[in-house]
């Protein structure tokens, strides 16, 4: 089953200025699938249309041709809103909120009873190792502290597929690997994941597809066998022209 | 609809816990104590003095934390793109503004209720008899506020900064005070045979008309208030709100984050 699925999909930023407007094409043309339950990395330079992807996918955007679709309903849908998770490159959060409240509203938007909020914020909160500090303001988190609440809210619902925008920036090491461990336990448990970065390492070892963007275009589509321990060098090829 | 209440909800905790609305509160509460000094100058008027001048700050100091909340947590959460961790969840656009402008509202009423306690005590203190326009003119107040929130939310989607929102703010509320001027203007224009009357009267209907709700200079006044007149002036300010809060919305629908 195809969870994920673009067709033609473009996305063109104009900035206008008072004499002027510069237009950008962030994302050309994209076809993609993902089958559901595959962790999808998303594997590109900077600029090259991996969060615009994202952002699509999640409704902040809207394109300017082409459509998406998540298990098989048409993006942008409120219905389909419940059943995913989004974690944005730099979380920015509601920082007078302790991090136990935070969960709290973001609870309550998903129409959790409290009953319901009550278990997953701790379970949450537990997962992340940011138990001691519930009742801190995010205000006094640290960055790599904000990119767990970040994690958290993202599996408060228990959504069916997870969107992760350059999910180890800001971690520390041990950070990091956490992350991958979660990762890792969602695909086992059957998520769908799609996250991008421009880490090849970290990439290579949670996915089990790669595609590979570049000045908004797909330009090459591999899997776990095809890059057989070279995804570094099949990526570097590909951007700079030769693969 | 159901997601209104917490946007509503966390809106409130937000200002609750800036230094900026306590700050606000306490300047409010500071002016209208500062009243007692001043009605010392009119012995014989001391009440009167302490109504103009408590209910003056309890407008001006109202309007101060609406604009606060409006400008400066709306367009600063669009800036930090804290926002689309809330829209990234099933959260319909219009929920979002009218669970903020409720939000805002709320505070607002927070605001008047604590400062027209304070300014109570003080009427209390000096003898006043209470009466019952007292209320209105809280009431009308708080339909004023309504309405600048409103705008202000409005302003803070189309405009790119939270200087050039609150200066617009601050005109709309200035502008909206001398709005039956224009009535005026038209009339002396008239009279000098330049015909603008369709242009006036459309800046005058879209313009909001705060003086028709200033209530709080009719206290002493012994013309009676009549319930078409109250019905009307309240009517007035909820449905010119809800039509500003819809082109909020409208706005904002197209907004990309």
């Amino acid at each position: 089953m195809v969870a994920i699925k673009t067709e033609n999909l473009t996305k063109t930023y104009i900035r206008k200025s008072l004499f002027s407007s510069k237009k950008t094409i962030a994302l050309q043309n994209l076809d993609l699938e993902i089958e559901e339950g595959k962790v999808f990395g998303l594997l590109g330079l900077n600029g090259s249309g991996k969060t615009t992807l994202l952002k699509l996918l999640v409704g902040l955007l809207f394109p300017t041709r082409g459509s998406a679709y998540i298990f098989r309903q048409k993006v942008p849908h409120l219905s389909l809103l419940s059943r995913i998770g989004y974690l944005p490159e730099f979380p920015c959060f509601l920082m007078y909120l302790t991090a136990s409240e935070l969960l709290h509203f973001y609870g309550k938007l998903y129409g959790l009873s409290l009953n319901e909020r009550n278990k997953k914020v701790e379970a949450m909160l537990d997962l992340v190792e940011l138990k001691n500090n519930r009742n801190d303001r995010l205000a006094d988190f640290s960055k790599g502290m904000l990119e767990r609440v970040g994690l958290a809210q993202v599996l408060l619902h228990d959504p069916e597929l997870l969107l992760l925008d350059e999910p180890t920036s800001g971690l520390d090491p041990l950070g990091v690997r956490k992350m991958r461990e979660i990762i890792l336990r969602l695909r086992d448990e059957g998520k769908t994941i799609l996250l991008s970065s421009h880490l090849v390492t970290e990439v290579e070892r949670v996915c089990d597809q790669v595609g590979i963007l570049h000045q908004g275009r797909l330009k090459k589509i591999v899997d776990v066998k095809g890059w057989e321990g070279r995804l570094e060098d099949i990526f570097s090829e590909t951007v700079s022209g030769e693969g | 609809m159901k997601k209104i209440i917490p946007i509503a909800e966390y809106t409130l905790k937000e200002n609750i816990r800036h230094k900026i609305f306590y700050t606000i509160l306490l300047f409010g509460l500071v002016i209208m104590a500062s009243s007692l000094i001043f009605s010392m100058l009119s012995p014989e008027e001391e009440t009167r003095v302490i109504l103009d001048i408590g209910l003056g700050a309890i407008e001006i100091f109202t309007f101060l934390s609406a604009i606060f909340a409006a400008v400066g947590l709306i367009l600063g959460e669009m800036e930090n793109k804290s926002i689309s961790l809330i829209l990234a969840r099933p959260v319909r656009r219009y929920e979002y503004i009218w669970g903020r402008f409720s939000g805002i509202l709320s505070i607002s009423l927070f605001n008047i209720l604590i400062m027209s306690l304070g300014l109570l005590f003080l009427l209390f203190i000096k003898g006043w008899e209470f009466n019952f326009r007292f209320l209105l003119a809280i009431g009308f107040i708080f339909l004023k506020v309504v309405i600048i929130s409103a705008l202000a939310i409005l302003i803070s989607l189309i405009s790119t900064s939270a200087i050039s929102s609150i200066s617009m703010t601050f005109f709309l509320w200035v502008v909206g005070h001398v709005t039956d001027h224009l009535k005026y203007l038209n009339y002396v224009l008239l009279q000098k045979g330049v015909k603008i009357t369709i242009f006036l009267k459309a800046i005058y209907y879209l313009l909001p008309n705060f003086q028709y709700l200033n209530l709080k200079d009719y206290i002493n006044n012994p013309n009676p208030l009549t319930g078409a007149t109250i019905f009307w002036q309240l009517a007035y300010s909820l449905v010119y709100a809800s039509v500003v809060t819809w082109l909020s919305v409208l706005v904002f629908s197209r907004k990309e984050f």
